[in-house]
Order: structure tokens, then C-alpha cells, then sequence
């Protein structure tokens, strides 16, 4: 195949639509610096690039930039999980030089692994949070679900004034694309408020951390309903689970 | 017009003098100039595939380590780091995507190729600046909802052609023709050099 021939593949590569055998042709040639197909790719990614531009404007959590700084302080911050990455990386770049592996195929294994690592690391910071959040003295543990119906959504909420709200649930049945789950702190004589979106995995487990100060003598209940994929400032479906506090 | 154009207000023009340069020095203090010149950004996109805080945080995170990993190999004399930041942080969003609905790799998007450091080396500096995401943000508003509906289903959560069919009941071949014909429709919009 020609670049004459790839030139209307272009943007659809670069927004990750081309189809085979388009796209493993245009990928080679790339891999070899093709002077016509390169630039070509590279004038449809500024327009993709772009598209990031019609997601609304979100502002993130105070926490997040503190987060990110120290992973470039990995004696501090990360100890043994940077070791372990560490180790892990080494063991990853003592393989490839053993196998000379440097094609395109592995390349794109070992930055699997690297992403797969990277979530680790962000997943094991997460559970350190919940960890600590239930370390607390003052956090205070409700179950709900009856463990004798057949598969009720069930699990435990625990509450602590001054560090949130943490939800773990299981049982949770599996939602299309287009609606997610919405969790709602309800105020004693008044509407519910939202709380987070969150969405079950495979198994129908879930983990939803609040880390917010939560006046618990206002709260007299927390909700869980099924909502559309950008969530409703208030309920739109009857509660899947509601938990008094 | 912030409402309804708010994103245009989360960068300013150009690249940060050095930045990439320190970051592949691997000055720490480079990250946090990263992320207070795009992190909202990262956040907003990250959380707009896919609508949770505490997973877009993790991913955020991720994406920030991944660059940080990699920025030696970014060249430093050509390029935007933001767009190749956006790029990893999209991937890293649908990948979550993906692993949470259990979707196939079979026929759904490979999309590491697409956050490769060289693709971003001839990418100008001012990419993200306000003037160009007014441009994409007017072009996407004038798009019909079927074309618009393609582009985000792609964009926003890496669906296949062949997915999109599936999700939406429309056959292949219209949705082929939509997605084609959107990002003309955006290329004349943009005044881009995209081939058609």
C-alpha cells in the first residue's frame, strides 16, 4: 500500500479509528520515518489534539498537585513501591536486552506493562487512603443488604466527620455505557446531594472514597441510584440502596 | 461565554520556556510547573471519559508518571508537551474504559502508537492556545449531532467503527461515512491540512 494510497487514513489514525490492514501499514510506515506519511499523521494529531478542547472545564481536587509532585520525589514519597517499580523496570530492560528485542510488537508490550505498572502505583495510593480513612478512631462502620436475599446490592459504609464518606459495595449489577452510579449524602429535611459518580467492575464491587468533612449530625441517610453517564443534580431513579446512618 | 467555553481559559499561549528541558533533567520541580500549567486541563479530559474523581485522580497520576518516565524521550527542541500530555492522559482514560466494561482488544483501538513522543515532535508550540480551541470548540458545535456523536464516541471513549455500529444499531458503513465526514467538516472549519 502506497501513501498516496494511506493519505485518507491520516486522521482517522490519529483519532484511533483506522481499520486493519490500514492501519498496521500505516503504523510500518512511521516505524520507518516515511517523509510523506509522517508529516501527514502528524498535521491530523494537531487537529485531534485538539478535541480535548470540548471537554468542560473541571477543577481538580487541592490534593491532586501535591499527588503528582512527589512522584518526582520517589525517596519520599513512593520507598519501597519505587523500589519495587524500580526492580520490576530492571528486570523488564535486562529481558530485552537478553532477547534483543526491539520491534515494533514488543515495544508496545513493554509500555503495556509500564502502563499496567503505573496503575498500580496509583491504585496502591488509593488504598492507602481508604486504609487510612479506616485506621481513624472516629470512623464509624453500617452495614447494609441482607445477606439472605438472592443478590442484593450489600456491603458497608463508613463515616468520619472529618475525613468523608467511604462506600464498599458488592453486588452491584452491571450498567450500560451511557448511565453510571451516583452517590447522594441526604440531609435531614432535604433534597440529596451528590456525592461522587463511581461505577462497579466486572465482579459488581465497588470502593467510593468521599474525602470531605461531612456534618454527620445533619446526615441521615446516603443513597446510591443509577444515573446518566454525567451524573443528575438530583436523583432521576428511584435509589438502587439507601443506608441510614 | 467562560460557561460555555470554559476550557479556553485552562492554558495560556505557548510552552513554558525550559519545560521540557527540565523535565528531561528530571528536575522535580519540573512536574509541578507541568501541572500547573496543564493539570486542570488533564483533569477536565480525564474526567469527562470517564466521570468519576477519585479514578480520574489515579489516572491523572498515572499520566504525570508516565511523562515524567518518558520525557527524555521527547526532544526538546521541537514540539508542545501539552498535546503529547493530552494524548497519554485520553489513553490512559479509555484504557480505564476499557478495563471497567471488560471490552475486547480485539478491533478496538490501539492507541499507544498514538502517544509516542515523535508524533508530537513537529507539533508548534502554541497547539492549545485559545484562539486554536475556539476554533475546534465552534467547529464541533457546528457538526451535526450524528457526526458529533461519532467524533466523541471515538474521542471520549475510544470506540471502534465496528463498536460505534454495535452501540448505536446504525450499520458500518454509515458510521464510517459519518466519522469521515465530520472530520472534513472539522478540517475545513479548522483550515487544516488534513488530507480527506
Amino acid at each position: 500500500m502506497n501513501c498516496e494510497d494511506l493519505k485518507p487514513v491520516y486522521p482517522l489514525y490519529a483519532l484511533g479509528v483506522a481499520e486493519e490492514p490500514e492501519r498496521t501499514e500505516l503504523a510500518a510506515h512511521l516505524a520507518r520515518q516515511c517523509p510523506v506519511c509522517k508529516p501527514g499523521v502528524e498535521e491530523a494529531m494537531r487537529m485531534v489534539s485538539a478535541f480535548s478542547a470540548v471537554a468542560p472545564l473541571k477543577e481538580p481536587p487541592k490534593r491532586l498537585r501535591r499527588r503528582v509532585v512527589l512522584l518526582a520525589q520517589p525517596d519520599r514519597a513512593y520507598g519501597w513501591l519505587s523500589w519495587a517499580l524500580g526492580a520490576v523496570s530492571l528486570c523488564l530492560g535486562v529481558g530485552v536486552a537478553w532477547f534483543g528485542i526491539q520491534d515494533y510488537q514488543q515495544e508496545r508490550a513493554i509500555s503495556s506493562l509500564q502502563a499496567r505498572l503505573e496503575r498500580s502505583a496509583g491504585r496502591a495510593e488509593r488504598l492507602e487512603q481508604t486504609l487510612e480513612f479506616l485506621r481513624e478512631p472516629e470512623t464509624r462502620e453500617v452495614t447494609f443488604g441482607a445477606s439472605g436475599e438472592r443478590q442484593p446490592p450489600r456491603g458497608r459504609v463508613f463515616v468520619n466527620a472529618t475525613r468523608g464518606v467511604l462506600l464498599l459495595a458488592s453486588n452491584l449489577p452491571p450498567l450500560p455505557g451511557d448511565r453510571t452510579y451516583q452517590f447522594w449524602l441526604i440531609p435531614k429535611g432535604a433534597n440529596p446531594l451528590p456525592a461522587g459518580l463511581f461505577r462497579s467492575d466486572a465482579e459488581g464491587e465497588a470502593l467510593h472514597l468521599i474525602s470531605q468533612q461531612v456534618d454527620l449530625s445533619r446526615i441521615a441517610a446516603v443513597a446510591v441510584s443509577v444515573e446518566p453517564a454525567s451524573g443528575s443534580p438530583q436523583p432521576t431513579t428511584t435509589p438502587i440502596l439507601v443506608v441510614t446512618l | 461565554m467562560l460557561v460555555f467555553f470554559p476550557i479556553l481559559f485552562a492554558v495560556g499561549t505557548g510552552e513554558d520556556p525550559g519545560l521540557i528541558d527540565a523535565l528531561r533533567r528530571r528536575e522535580p520541580e519540573a512536574l509541578g510547573r507541568l501541572y500547573d500549567r496543564y493539570g486542570k486541563l488533564v483533569y477536565s479530559l480525564i474526567y469527562r471519559i470517564v466521570r468519576n474523581e477519585s479514578v480520574a485522580e489515579d489516572l491523572v497520576q498515572e499520566t504525570f508518571l508516565r511523562v515524567w518516565n518518558r520525557a527524555q524521550g521527547f526532544q526538546s527542541d521541537r514540539g508542545a508537551v501539552g498535546p503529547w500530555l493530552l494524548a497519554i492522559a485520553r489513553n490512559r482514560a479509555i484504557d480505564y474504559l476499557r478495563s471497567v466494561d471488560g471490552r475486547m482488544a480485539k478491533g478496538a483501538l490501539e492507541l499507544d502508537a498514538l502517544e509516542h513522543p515523535v508524533l508530537f515532535v513537529n507539533i508548534e508550540d502554541d497547539l492549545l492556545n485559545t484562539d486554536r480551541l475556539r476554533r475546534i470548540r465552534s467547529a464541533f458545535e457546528k457538526l451535526n449531532d450524528n457526526h458529533r456523536m461519532v467524533l466523541e464516541l471515538a474521542y471520549f471513549e475510544g470506540l471502534s467503527q465496528s463498536e460505534m455500529a454495535e452501540r448505536t444499531q446504525v450499520p458500518l458503513g454509515t458510521i464510517k461515512t459519518w466519522v469521515r465526514a465530520a472530520l472534513q467538516t472539522l478540517r475545513d472549519e479548522m483550515g487544516e491540512a488534513v488530507p480527506a
